[in-house]
C-alpha cells in the first residue's frame, strides 16, 4: 500500500491526480452533508421526511370496488355528455343504457392505470416514488418534432410550477432602470417565490402554510382552525417553497422531492378536500390527496386539473363555478378569498373556448412538464418556455371575423391595433378586486376573523380595467409598456392612466366602502381618496421629478419597441405597510403579513412584525443576501441600493414602516373569460366612449374622426345582440 | 310628431354619408390604412385585403389622385355597395395609343394577350393580378439601382408563385415549389436576387418591359443565353440601364454599383484589349527568344560530361503533374466561361462550369498536400530567396536569359539539390505558389459559395471585385504557364527538363569542378 502511494506521489501528475480526487471527495462530502444543514440553519427553512395520512394500502377487494366505481362514473359521465343533444329524457336514458353496454365505448373510456396497477400489484399510492416506478424517464416532444428522453423527476423539478422562480433570462419584464430582467444584468432568482405582492398580502416564505384560529358564528364561540397560504396552489408538499433552488449551488433534498403532488395535475378523481394545512413536530405544511383512488384515475391533465388552482387567479374563490372552492377541506378548511385577482373565469359558462371543449393545453402546448405562458406579460412571473407563443392568432389568424358581412371587414381591420381581448372581454366579474386595503382590517362575523378591506370591486371598463398600449413588455411592478404606433410623445401611462382612478363609479364606490370603515377607524376620506385618485401624490415633489426623468430616459425607449396594440388591463392597487428606507420613485419594498396574526388579531403592524422576524426575511437585510440579489433587485425597482437597515430596531419596535398605496396601479393581463360577442362600435366610437383616445396618444384630428364616424349610421344596432352583464 | 320622426329615420339610409365631395384621401384612409382590413374569402383562408398603405400610395405613380377619382360609384354607403361597383379599367386613363405615358399600352395589351397567364387563366387574370394601382411605381424599372428593380419585379411574381393559397385561387394546377422546378439552376438565390423572373420567362421586347410571359417549356434554360457577350440581359434587365450608362458614369461604375457579375457577359472592353496585348507580347517574346535560342543551340558543341543527380522526390513529381493537369483544365474551362457565347462554343457552358468547379476543388486539395509536404520536407526553403545582393543576382540571371543563353554560356547560378531554383525562378515561384495560387483558390471558393462566403464575410458588395480578382489572377497564371513550359524546354535537350520532372533525375554538365 505504502509503495503504491509512493509510486503515485513520485511524479507531479500523480500528485495532481491525488489533489483532484481529494477535492472531488471534499466537494461531494461538503455538498451532501455540510452545506444542507448550514443552508437550513441560515435560512430557517426546514426539511424532513414527509408522510401523508391519505396514503393508505388497499385490500385487493377494495381496489376492485373502487376500480368499478371510478370506471362506472367515468363511463356514465361520458355517456351523458354524448347524449346531451337528446331532448326526450326517456330516449336519452335508453341511449345511455345502450352505450354502457357497447364494448368499444367501454374500452376507450377506461382509466388505463387501473389495469397497470392491478398487473403490478400496486395497492398503495406513495407519491412520486410510485409514479417513478414506471415513469423514470419520459419523452419530450420539442417544437421541431424532435423527441428527447429526459428524467421525469428532473423535468418536474425544473418547472416554474415547482420552483416559482427562474435565475435565467426569459422574462418580458424590464426594471425601471431600463434593463431587461436577468438579461442586461447579473441573473438573480426572480418569480413568485421572492416577490411580495399586494393581492395575497404576503410572500411565499412567510405565507406558505398557516393555521388560523377563527371563531365563526356557526361554531358558537368554539375555536375553529382554518388553513391559509401560498402552498395550497403549489405542487411542493414541503414546509417551505423550493428555497434551495434559489442558490447557485445545492439542491432540494430528496424528502422534499418526494413531497411533490403529482396527482393534483394528473388525477381525475383528485379530492381538493385533502388540501388543508397540517401541523407536525417540524412545522406546518399542506396535505394532499394521496389516496389510491386518486392514483387510479390518472390521465393527462384536463382543464379540471389546471383549474384546481388557476380558477383562483381567474374567476376567483367567489366564482360560482369554482369547483375547488366548493371543496375546502375535510378539516382546517381553507379560507376563501373575497375579490378575484382577475375576474375572468375560464369555464364553459363564461369562456367561449371552454364552452367549445378546448383544453388548456390546446393553447398552452406543453413540452414535457414545462408549460408556456406566452411571449407577452406585464408581471414578474417566471416562464418555463420563454419565446414560445401562446396567442389568439395561432388559431384565428389576423382576419378572424367571418360571420357578419356588414362588419367583418372593418372588424378585421381593427385587429392591427386592437388585441382580441379588447372587444371580446367586455367586462370582468363584478367582484374583481381593484383596491385592497390591508391596513384597515375589519371583523368578519360569519368567518369569525379579521379580514382585509376590499374598498373597490368592479368589473367595468375604466374602473375594474383600463385600455393601454402594450408591446408585450412590462415593468418590474407589473405595468404594461407600449405606445401608440404614431410614436406619440403624450402617451405616458406611468404618469397618467395608471396613477389614478377617476371614473365616477370608482370614486363613488370607494367612498361608500370607506364610510363603512369609519365605524372602526378614524379616516380622513378626502385624504384617503386623494391617494387613490392620484397615487403619485404620496411622493415628495423631488421624487416625482426623478420619476419623470427615469421614465423619459429608461422607459420611453422600451415603450416604442416592437408592435403595440391596445389591450385591456385589469387594474389593481393595495394599501400595504412598506419599508420606507427602500423607497424609490416607483414604490417601496412591501412588507409581508403573518397570516395567523393578521386574521386572528386584526393588528396589521403586529402581523408585519411577526412576518419579518422570519429568519429568511432577516437574512434579506444582511450583507450576503444584499450582495447576492437584493441590490440587483432594487436596481430594477428603481432604487440605487438595497438598504439593509432592518425595519425592527433594538428595542423590538418597527421603524421606517408606513402604510401606502403602490405609487401606480398594477396592470394584469386578462386573456380568459373570452366572450363570443364583442363590443359594439359605439361603445368606443362616440364622444363619451369607454376609450380615452386622448390619453392613448391620438391627435385631436384623429380623435374627432374616431369619435364621429358617419358610417355608424349604417351599422344598425338591431343586427347586434344587446350587451348585458353575464356576471350578475 | 312621431310620424315625422319615423319619416326622417326612414330617410336616413338614403342620405349620402359622403354627401360633400371628398377632397381628401385621408377620409378614406381612416379605414383603409388599417393594416389588417380584409376578410377570408374561402375555407383555405385566402385573404382579400382592402388595405392601402398611405405612404406607399403617396409614393406610387398614382399617389396624387383622389381615391374617388377611380372609385366613384357604390362607395357612398358603408359597407360599400359591391353591387354598384363598376369595373375600373387601366385603359380608361391609359389610352391604348397614347405614347405620352412612357409606353404604348396597346402593345402591352397585345403582349399580355399572348402571355401564358391570359391564355390559361382568361378573365381570372387581369392587370390587377400583378399590378396594384395603389402602389405601382413605373420608376422602379428605370431605377439606377438594378437590385431594387429586381426585388420590386420579382415580388410581383412571388406573390402568387410562392403563396399556395393565392396560386390555387387562380388554378387547380399542382403548386410547384420554385426551388424544385429550378433545381437545375446553380446559385438559385444569387440568380433570384440579381435577375428578374421575366428575364428568362418572358419574350424580350424592345423599349418596354415584356408582358409576354411564355409557357414554362419556352423559358430560358440555356446558360449561354445570358452568360455570353450578346447576353439576353442586354435586351431585358439591362435595356434601360444601357441607355442610361452612356449618359452617366460609364460601364465600370454602374456594374460595381449593381454588384452583379454575369459570367460570360461581364466583360470590360479595355481590360479585354489589354489582356490580349499582354498575351500577344508574351507569345511573341517566347517565339523570338525560342527562335534565336534553338539556332544558337544547333551550332553549339555537345558537352559529354554528364552529371546525374536525384532532384525531385516522388511526391513532388506527382503533385507537379496533377497540378499541371488541373491548371490546364482550369485554364481551358475558364476561358470557355469568360468568353462563352454562341460565337465560340468549344464546350457547353454547364460542362465548362462542372469541369472548372471539379478541377478547382481538386487543385485546392492538391495545393494543401503540396503546402504541408513542403513544410514537412523542408522543400519550402527552395522558395525563399536570399536577400543579399538579390537585385544584382536577379540582374545577372536576367542578363543570362537575354544574352548568355544564346552563347551557350553556363548558367550563372549552379543548380544543386539544395538550391534548385535560380534567383529569378525563386521570386517567380514564390509569387505564383504563395500569392497568386492562394488568391485564385480563395476567390474561387468564394465564388463557389457566393451567398455564404462573400455575403457573410465581405458584406454584400464583394461579388464583383472577387470575380474580377479571380479572372485577373487566372489570366496571370495562364501567362506564367506559357513561360514555364517554354523554359522547361531550354535544358540540355528540349525534353530533358520534362524528363527530369518525370524520372526525378536532373542531368547537368559537370562544370566548375
Amino acid at each position: 500500500m505504502k509503495t503504491v502511494w509512493k509510486k503515485i506521489t513520485k511524479h507531479w501528475y500523480g500528485k495532481t491526480l491525488i489533489a483532484l480526487l481529494g477535492l472531488l471527495l471534499f466537494t461531494f462530502v461538503f455538498m451532501q452533508f455540510i452545506y444542507p444543514p448550514f443552508f437550513e440553519s441560515y435560512t430557517g427553512v426546514k426539511n424532513a421526511k414527509l408522510t401523508f395520512d391519505s396514503s393508505k394500502k388497499l385490500s385487493p377487494a377494495k381496489f376492485e370496488d373502487i376500480a368499478k366505481e371510478l370506471t362506472h362514473n367515468e363511463r356514465l359521465a361520458k355517456a351523458n355528455k354524448l347524449t346531451e343533444d337528446e331532448t326526450n329524457n326517456f330516449t336519452r336514458k335508453e341511449r345511455i343504457t345502450m352505450l354502457m353496454n357497447t364494448p368499444s365505448f367501454l374500452k376507450e373510456t377506461d382509466y388505463k392505470h387501473i389495469k397497470y396497477f392491478r398487473d403490478a400489484g400496486i395497492l398503495q399510492y406513495e407519491g412520486p416514488q410510485t409514479c417513478l416506478k414506471c415513469h423514470e424517464t419520459m419523452k419530450v416532444r420539442k417544437p421541431d418534432g424532435e423527441i428527447e428522453e429526459v428524467n421525469t423527476l428532473e423535468n418536474v423539478l425544473e418547472t416554474v410550477h415547482f420552483q416559482f422562480q427562474k435565475t435565467v433570462a426569459g422574462y418580458t419584464t424590464y426594471g425601471y432602470d431600463g434593463r431587461k430582467v436577468n438579461e442586461d444584468g447579473r441573473p438573480i432568482p426572480v418569480g413568485k417565490i421572492d416577490r411580495a405582492c399586494g393581492i395575497p398580502g404576503s410572500f411565499s416564505w412567510t405565507g406558505w402554510a398557516a393555521l388560523v384560529k377563527t371563531k365563526p358564528e356557526s361554531a358558537h364561540g368554539e375555536e375553529v382552525l382554518r388553513s391559509e397560504g401560498c402552498g395550497q396552489c403549489h405542487i411542493g408538499g414541503n414546509y417551505h417553497p423550493a428555497t434551495e433552488k434559489m442558490m447557485p449551488v445545492g439542491d432540494v433534498p430528496h424528502d422534499a422531492k418526494m413531497g411533490i403532488d403529482c396527482l393534483i395535475c394528473h388525477s381525475q378523481a383528485y379530492d381538493m378536500n385533502y388540501k388543508y394545512v397540517i401541523k407536525d413536530e417540524v412545522g406546518t405544511r399542506w396535505n394532499q390527496d394521496r389516496t389510491m383512488k386518486a392514483a387510479m384515475a390518472v390521465t393527462n391533465p384536463t382543464n379540471n386539473n389546471c383549474l384546481n388552482c388557476h380558477q383562483h387567479n381567474m374567476g376567483g374563490d367567489a366564482y360560482a363555478n369554482n369547483i375547488a372552492a366548493k371543496n375546502l377541506g375535510y378539516k382546517n378548511k381553507r379560507i376563501l378569498h373575497e375579490g378575484a385577482k382577475r375576474g375572468n373565469p375560464f369555464s364553459p359558462q363564461h369562456d367561449v373556448h371552454a364552452a367549445a371543449g378546448l383544453l388548456c393545453t390546446d393553447c398552452h402546448i406543453p413540452e414535457g412538464h414545462k408549460i408556456p405562458r406566452g411571449t407577452k406579460g406585464t408581471d414578474l412571473v417566471a416562464n418555463d418556455l420563454p419565446g414560445k407563443v401562446v396567442s389568439c392568432e395561432s388559431c384565428h389568424t389576423a382576419a378572424p371575423h367571418t360571420e357578419n358581412e356588414l362588419t367583418r371587414v372593418i372588424l378585421n381591420g381593427h385587429t392591427a391595433k386592437l388585441a382580441c381581448e379588447t372587444c371580446h372581454i367586455t367586462e370582468l366579474a363584478d367582484y374583481n378586486v381593484v383596491l385592497r386595503d390591508w391596513t384597515h382590517p375589519v371583523w368578519n362575523e360569519e368567518e369569525g376573523m379579521y379580514v382585509f378591506s376590499d374598498v373597490l370591486h368592479s368589473g367595468n371598463a375604466n374602473t375594474g380595467f383600463t385600455f393601454l398600449w402594450f408591446n408585450g413588455n412590462g415593468t418590474f411592478l407589473a405595468n404594461a409598456l407600449g405606445n401608440n404606433p404614431n410614436k406619440s410623445e403624450n402617451y405616458n401611462p406611468l404618469m397618467e392612466q395608471i396613477t389614478g382612478l377617476d371614473s365616477p363609479e370608482a370614486i363613488e364606490k370607494t367612498k361608500e366602502s370607506i364610510k363603512k370603515l369609519l365605524a372602526d377607524y378614524d379616516i380622513d376620506i378626502d385624504a384617503y381618496m386623494k391617494e387613490v385618485v392620484n397615487t403619485i401624490s404620496q411622493m415628495p415633489p423631488e421624487m416625482i421629478e426623478r420619476r419623470k426623468a427615469m421614465l423619459e430616459k429608461n422607459i420611453k425607449p422600451l415603450q416604442n419597441q416592437g408592435e403595440s396594440k391596445i389591450y385591456p388591463f385589469k387594474l389593481f392597487n393595495a394599501r400595504m405597510y412598506e419599508d420606507m428606507t427602500n423607497q424609490g420613485p416607483f414604490g417601496a419594498m412591501i412588507l409581508p403579513f403573518d397570516y395567523a396574526t393578521y386574521y386572528e388579531t386584526g393588528k396589521p403592524l403586529e402581523a408585519v412584525k411577526k412576518a419579518i422576524q422570519n429568519p429568511i426575511v432577516r437574512r434579506m437585510y444582511q450583507l450576503p443576501f444584499k450582495l447576492y440579489m437584493m441590490d440587483e433587485f432594487m436596481n430594477y425597482f428603481g432604487v440605487d441600493e438595497w438598504s439593509d437597515e432592518y425595519p425592527i430596531d433594538d428595542n423590538g419596535n418597527l421603524r421606517n414602516v408606513e402604510p401606502h398605496w403602490m405609487r401606480q396601479y398594477g396592470t394584469l393581463m386578462v386573456n380568459h373569460g373570452i366572450q363570443k360577442e364583442g363590443r359594439q362600435c359605439v361603445e368606443c366610437h362616440s364622444p363619451n366612449g369607454i376609450m380615452d383616445f386622448e390619453k392613448l396618444g391620438y391627435s385631436p384630428e384623429r380623435i374627432k374622426d374616431l369619435e364621429n364616424l358617419p358610417e355608424l349610421k349604417y351599422i344598425n344596432s338591431k343586427n347586434r345582440p344587446s350587451v348585458t352583464s353575464t356576471y350578475k | 310628431m312621431k310620424f315625422l320622426q319615423i319619416f326622417l329615420f326612414a330617410l336616413l339610409p338614403l342620405l349620402n354619408i359622403y354627401s360633400t365631395e371628398i377632397e381628401n384621401n385621408e377620409y378614406c384612409f381612416r379605414c383603409h390604412s388599417m393594416a389588417t382590413l380584409g376578410v377570408k374569402i374561402d375555407e383555405q383562408g385566402t385573404l382579400k385585403s382592402f388595405t392601402v398603405i398611405p405612404e406607399e400610395f403617396k409614393a406610387s405613380n398614382h399617389g396624387k389622385f383622389l381615391c374617388v377619382k377611380c372609385h366613384e360609384i357604390g362607395f357612398e354607403t358603408f359597407p360599400h355597395d359591391k353591387s354598384k361597383f363598376e369595373e375600373i379599367s387601366c385603359f380608361e386613363c391609359h389610352e391604348r395609343n397614347n405614347n405620352e405615358l412612357f409606353v404604348n399600352f396597346a402593345e402591352i395589351e397585345n403582349d399580355f394577350k399572348q402571355s401564358v397567364h391570359n391564355q390559361k387563366l382568361g378573365d381570372k387574370f387581369s392587370c390587377y393580378s400583378c399590378h396594384d394601382p395603389h402602389s405601382f411605381k413605373v420608376n422602379a424599372r428605370f431605377s439606377f439601382d438594378i437590385n431594387s428593380t429586381v426585388l420590386y419585379d420579382n415580388k410581383i411574381c412571388m406573390d402568387c408563385h410562392t403563396n399556395q393559397n393565392r396560386f390555387n385561387a387562380l388554378t387547380d394546377r399542382y403548386f410547384p415549389g420554385l426551388q424544385e422546378t429550378h433545381s437545375w439552376l446553380p446559385h438559385q438565390n444569387l440568380h433570384w436576387q440579381n435577375v428578374r423572373c421575366i428575364d428568362c420567362h418572358a419574350e424580350p421586347v424592345e423599349g418596354r418591359v415584356s408582358h409576354l410571359i411564355m409557357p414554362k417549356e419556352k423559358a430560358v434554360k440555356n446558360c449561354v443565353e445570358c452568360h455570353s457577350k450578346d447576353t439576353r440581359l442586354a435586351q431585358t434587365l439591362y435595356q434601360f440601364q444601357a441607355k442610361q450608362e452612356r449618359n452617366t458614369e460609364g460601364f465600370f461604375n454602374s456594374i460595381i454599383l449593381n454588384n452583379s457579375y454575369v459570367i460570360g457577359a461581364t466583360r470590360n472592353y479595355y481590360l479585354n484589349i489589354f489582356s490580349f496585348v499582354i498575351f500577344g507580347l508574351v507569345i511573341g517574346g517566347i517565339s523570338i527568344h525560342g527562335f534565336i535560342y534553338y539556332r544558337a543551340k544547333q551550332s553549339a558543341t555537345e558537352n559529354e560530361a554528364i552529371h546525374k543527380e536525384y532532384f525531385y522526390p516522388l511526391w513532388l513529381r506527382i503533385w507537379h503533374w496533377l497540378n499541371a493537369l488541373f491548371f490546364i483544365l482550369l485554364i481551358f474551362s475558364g476561358i470557355n466561361l469568360q468568353y462563352s457565347g454562341s460565337e465560340n462554343p468549344v464546350i457547353d457552358f454547364s460542362l465548362a462550369i462542372t469541369i472548372h468547379n471539379t478541377a478547382g476543388i481538386l487543385l485546392t486539395v492538391n495545393y494543401f498536400i503540396f503546402f504541408i509536404l513542403n513544410l514537412v520536407t523542408g522543400n519550402y526553403k527552395q522558395y525563399i530567396p536570399k536577400l543579399k545582393e538579390l537585385f544584382k543576382r536577379l540582374f545577372v540571371q536576367a542578363k543570362f536569359y537575354v544574352t548568355g543563353i544564346f552563347k551557350n554560356e553556363p548558367h550563372p547560378f549552379e543548380i544543386t539539390k539544395n538550391s534548385k531554383f535560380n534567383p529569378l525562378q525563386q521570386i517567380t515561384y514564390l509569387n505564383i505558389m504563395y500569392l497568386l495560387v492562394p488568391v485564385i483558390i480563395i476567390s474561387g471558393w468564394a465564388l463557389l459559395f457566393p451567398d455564404v462566403i462573400i455575403e457573410k464575410i465581405l458584406g454584400e458588395n464583394g461579388l464583383f471585385p472577387t470575380a474580377v480578382l479571380h479572372t485577373i489572377a487566372g489570366f496571370l497564371l495562364s501567362i506564367f504557364m506559357f513561360g514555364h513550359i517554354y523554359l522547361a524546354t531550354t535544358g540540355k535537350k528540349i525534353t530533358s527538363g520534362i524528363k527530369s520532372m518525370i524520372t526525378g533525375w536532373h542531368e547537368s554538365e559537370k562544370n566548375h569542378e
